[in-house]
């Protein structure tokens, strides 16, 4: 590591945020340079701030030295947005982590970016309200990590994805200015959204302190049902007919006849052999619409090219039932050491055809590739296995041949985990010279000198 | 360059494990996190790293295997700190080691005369509080009446841990007793130290040592019952069990390890309440498994006492609680403040036991055999 703050540097950071929280030795720095995608590079320092006014203050300076500042939280992200592949100082959100108010009237919480997602739903849940977006990584991530990939879960089919709970933020620019964008409010329609353009930006345009999030009454009940299909056709095809009949599920999982194979070597799952497909509903709402929703669907599945299906009522019955997705990772281990895992979303129409040609592309370089995920919103997990050196090479080709068919069909590379630096090469064939372009000139405005976490997303 | 013959390669760096961590949570210093210290761990035969800085951070840990608990890849940080520890005399940890074999003659000076103290700064740091910690009133909320044995057919021999053997002999005396009613209870025994203290230092060859002298001291008596008051004997006596190469042998020594609590809570029927305090804190000790931990608290349960949960690490820490004492201080009294400091905290680990007593002075702090009293 060659090193790249001079005395000077080091002397301005430590007498802005005191000893304990400025690291230079590379044994205290080592894990900042990675996060949950495993690339690594070397940052030069690690800051630790715990007021708004250190930020400003490290912004100035940065951008008149040209650091770079790479704003961390839980290092949850699998793209590398959090590997500091310039170098520079990463600012740890971790003890930026208040909840400073819930407020039952206006139904929004005021948080800091450090907060965990989970913290903030349990605690919103206390006073009968709900913060719906919910990433597998809701225990271990932030709401400013959720806010900068604009984070999806099992919910987005009903309630949406992170960006649609975002009613305001405090930015500080590069340069120090802090810019105030939204509020309270639910409806604005004054100006150009800026609001909307920092959501998704992976920590690229400036360091968020602050949010104003939108929250919902808690419902009051749900129901959950697993329904095995003999095609994944048939499966697509009947899903589409529920929710055309109205009936909006806040989960809407899906899981191929690989997935299926590989749950049954670890987990007692007891379908038929004719079951080629699952899908996994979730149903919230007041306790009328739920037992209305239970009759509608047992009329549309007896109806349906459905082997079977099982409903889960109560809390317990429930669990089990979504015990099953939960068995999808640690059996996915079973089929190879190592993983690249792909979040491509398409037209909800394409499901079958994208899962089909995935397989095959996979059959073809000899490697296991598993598809499943969020059905509502064509939002698939490719689980492309491999094991040791040999077949890496072959997982890497059908990664690009997966996301070139991907785009092909009117899709997009990432539906929830951003492009960081592991999706850069394919971000261009995707949106287009032109809109790349644009998307840097955008960045040059709110951060003329290019420091904020340099070299990631577009 | 030192090289070391293993590194954590498996781990995923999904950060699952930091949500868990009680330094991590205490701190949100992420150096500290079990996600760093495995990271660290697979870095050391690539990188060029000081040693003494590495120690340093893989010291921040207090042993408690919360993070095991969660990792998706099982990746066992306490092992492999334990390992790495052995593998190299830089990271080795000698200070609370030190301390623990010399526990047998300290108690009685830090019960008696305190200036001799100085020998090991840690039992001098907390000088006021070992004669309070070791004469402590109990609670004898719970009165146990019974006369006749519930059955005695096999002989067993009680384990009390170094705490309970030099610190506590009243926790040794109600165990007996309550062992009594089940089983033909032999004279205690010179035990060592259940070793988990040495092994999470390192010190593997110790924590053998140990290992064979307990081991040979129960064959001696023809394998009895051992029951064991302290989780976290209970879990090291039981992890030791590897160190067994006959497998019949092995399983029966498991077999015959016996958690004092899961037999103490058959008798709820002979136990009448005389309530005193309003209510109490109910610990889960890091190391005791759920399953006795949930028989603990039904067991409170249906006898209607007042109690809540405390589900935190009381970060005791093994070999940090010596060399790192301000970080357990602050993870100790991160509980109290949160439960409030004149509460009672109840736990069925010594090391909890001790560690909530250093971290508050007013010392209500109990393991859950003093609340009990036979009449
Ligand atoms: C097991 C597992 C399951 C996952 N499941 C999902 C899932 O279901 N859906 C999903 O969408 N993602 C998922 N992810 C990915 C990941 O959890 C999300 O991307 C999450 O939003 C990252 O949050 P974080 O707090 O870890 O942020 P980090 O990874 O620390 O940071 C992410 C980005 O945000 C930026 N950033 C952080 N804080 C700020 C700030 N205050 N100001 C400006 N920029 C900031 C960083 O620079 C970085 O670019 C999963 C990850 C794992 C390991
Ligand atoms: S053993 Fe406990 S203290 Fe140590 S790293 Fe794991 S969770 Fe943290
Ligand atoms: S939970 Fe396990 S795999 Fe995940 S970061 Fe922690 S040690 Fe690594």
């Amino acid at each position: 590591m060659k090193k790249k703050l001079n005395k000077g540097q080091e002397k301005f950071l430590l007498s802005l945020f005191g000893p304990q929280d400025v690291l230079f030795q590379r044994e205290e720095l080592l894990i900042y340079g990675t996060d949950a995608s495993k690339e690594f590079a070397w940052p030069y320092a690690v800051v630790r701030p715990s007021k708004v006014e250190q930020i400003v203050e490290l912004l100035k300076w940065a951008d008149r030295e040209g650091v770079p500042i790479i704003p961390r939280a839980r290092a949850t992200n699998v793209v590398g947005a959090c590997v500091p592949v310039h170098g520079g100082i990463i600012v740890s959100t971790l003890k930026l982590n208040r909840i400073l108010d819930i407020d039952e009237v206006d139904f929004v919480a005021e948080v800091e970016p450090g907060v965990v997602t989970a913290h903030l739903q349990q605690e919103v849940r206390k006073k009968g309200l709900f913060y719906p977006p919910d990433p597998a990584s809701v225990n271990i991530s932030t709401i400013g990590g959720n806010i900068s990939q604009n984070a999806g879960g099992l919910s987005a089919v009903k309630y949406g994805v992170t960006k649609d709970y975002v009613l305001g933020m405090d930015v500080v620019l590069a340069g120090g200015r802090i810019l105030s964008l939204g509020g309270r409010i639910r409806k604005d329609v004054v100006g150009l959204d800026l609001k909307s353009l920092m959501v998704g930006s992976e920590g690229t345009l400036g360091f968020f302190t602050h949010f104003t999030l939108k929250l919902l009454p808690l419902p009051e009940s749900s129901v959950s049902i697993l329904v095995g299909f003999p095609s994944l056709d048939e499966l697509v095809f009947n899903a589409i007919a529920l929710l055309k009949k109205g009936l909006i599920p806040s989960a809407m999982e899906f899981m191929d006849s690989g997935v299926i194979k590989c749950i049954k070597e670890i987990y007692p799952l007891d379908v038929s052999s004719k079951v080629d497909s699952l899908l996994l509903l979730k149903f919230d709402g007041n306790k009328r619409d739920i037992k209305y929703c239970v009759n509608e669907l047992d009329k549309i599945f007896n109806d349906s090219s459905a082997i079977f299906w099982e409903k889960g009522v109560d809390p317990e019955k429930e669990n089990e039932l979504w015990e099953v997705r939960r068995m999808i990772n640690p059996a996915s281990h079973r089929l190879g050491d190592n993983k690249i895992a792909l979040d491509i979303c398409v037209p909800r129409s394409k499901i079958p055809y994208i899962v089909r040609v995935s397989k095959q592309i996979g059959e073809k370089y000899s490697v296991i590739v598993l598809c499943f995920g969020h059905l509502g919103d064509g939002n698939i997990h490719v689980n492309i296995m491999y094991s040791g050196g040999e077949n890496q090479i072959g997982a890497i080709e059908v990664k690009k041949e997966i996301l070139r068919h991907t785009i092909q069909v009117g899709g997009t590379i990432s539906g929830e985990h951003g492009v960081g630096i592991l999706k850069m090469d394919f971000m261009e064939t995707q949106v287009g010279v032109h809109a790349k372009k644009i998307m840097k000139k955008i960045k040059k405005i709110f951060d003329p000198n290019n420091i904020m976490n340099p070299g990631k997303a577009y | 360059m030192h090289r070391f013959d293993f590194s954590i390669t498996t781990c995923l760096l999904c950060g699952k494990c930091l949500d868990v961590c009680p330094v991590f949570n205490g701190t949100y210093i992420e150096e500290f996190s079990p996600r760093a210290k495995a990271f660290l761990l697979n870095k050391l035969n690539e990188i060029p790293l000081d040693l003494v800085k590495v120690k340093d951070i893989l010291g921040k840990c207090v042993g408690c295997g919360r993070c095991g608990s969660v990792c998706p890849q099982n990746i066992d940080l306490v092992s492999m700190l334990s390992q790495i520890r052995a593998s190299n005399p830089t990271l080795k940890k000698w200070a609370y080691s030190k301390a623990v074999e010399h526990l047998p003659g300290i108690s009685r000076l830090l019960l008696h005369s305190l200036d001799t103290l100085d020998i090991i700064p840690f039992f001098k740091k907390y000088e006021g509080v070992w004669r309070i910690f070791s004469d402590q009133k109990q609670l004898n909320i719970l009165k146990v009446q019974i006369r006749k044995p519930i059955e005695k057919r096999e002989k067993a021999v009680i384990f009390s841990g170094c705490i309970g053997r030099y610190l506590k002999d009243s926790w040794s005396i109600k165990a007996h007793k309550i062992a009594r009613l089940y089983f033909e209870v032999c004279e205690d025994m010179d035990w060592a130290c259940c070793g988990y203290p040495f092994f999470f230092a390192g010190q593997l060859d110790k924590a053998k040592g140990n290992f064979e002298k307990n081991y040979n001291l129960w064959k001696k008596l023809h394998m009895p019952k051992i029951i064991v008051f302290c989780a976290t004997c209970y879990f090291a006596l039981k992890k030791q069990s590897r160190l067994i190469p006959d497998e019949s042998k092995r399983k029966r020594w498991l077999d015959s390890i016996i958690l004092l609590s899961d037999l103490f809570v058959g008798l709820k029927e002979y136990i009448h309440i005389d309530l005193h305090i309003k209510e109490f804190v109910l610990h889960k000790p890091c190391h005791m498994s759920d399953l006795s931990f949930d028989r603990l608290r039904s067991f409170f349960n249906t006898l209607n006492i007042k109690f809540s949960l405390n589900t935190n690490c009381c970060g005791f820490g093994g070999c940090t609680r010596v060399e790192n004492p301000e970080l357990c201080d602050m993870l100790g009294k991160s509980i109290w403040d949160k439960v409030g400091r004149d509460s009672v905290i109840v736990s069925g680990c010594s090391g909890c036991v001790l560690q909530f007593a250093l971290t508050n002075p007013m010392s209500r702090s109990y393991h859950w055999l003093d609340l009990i009293d036979f009449i």
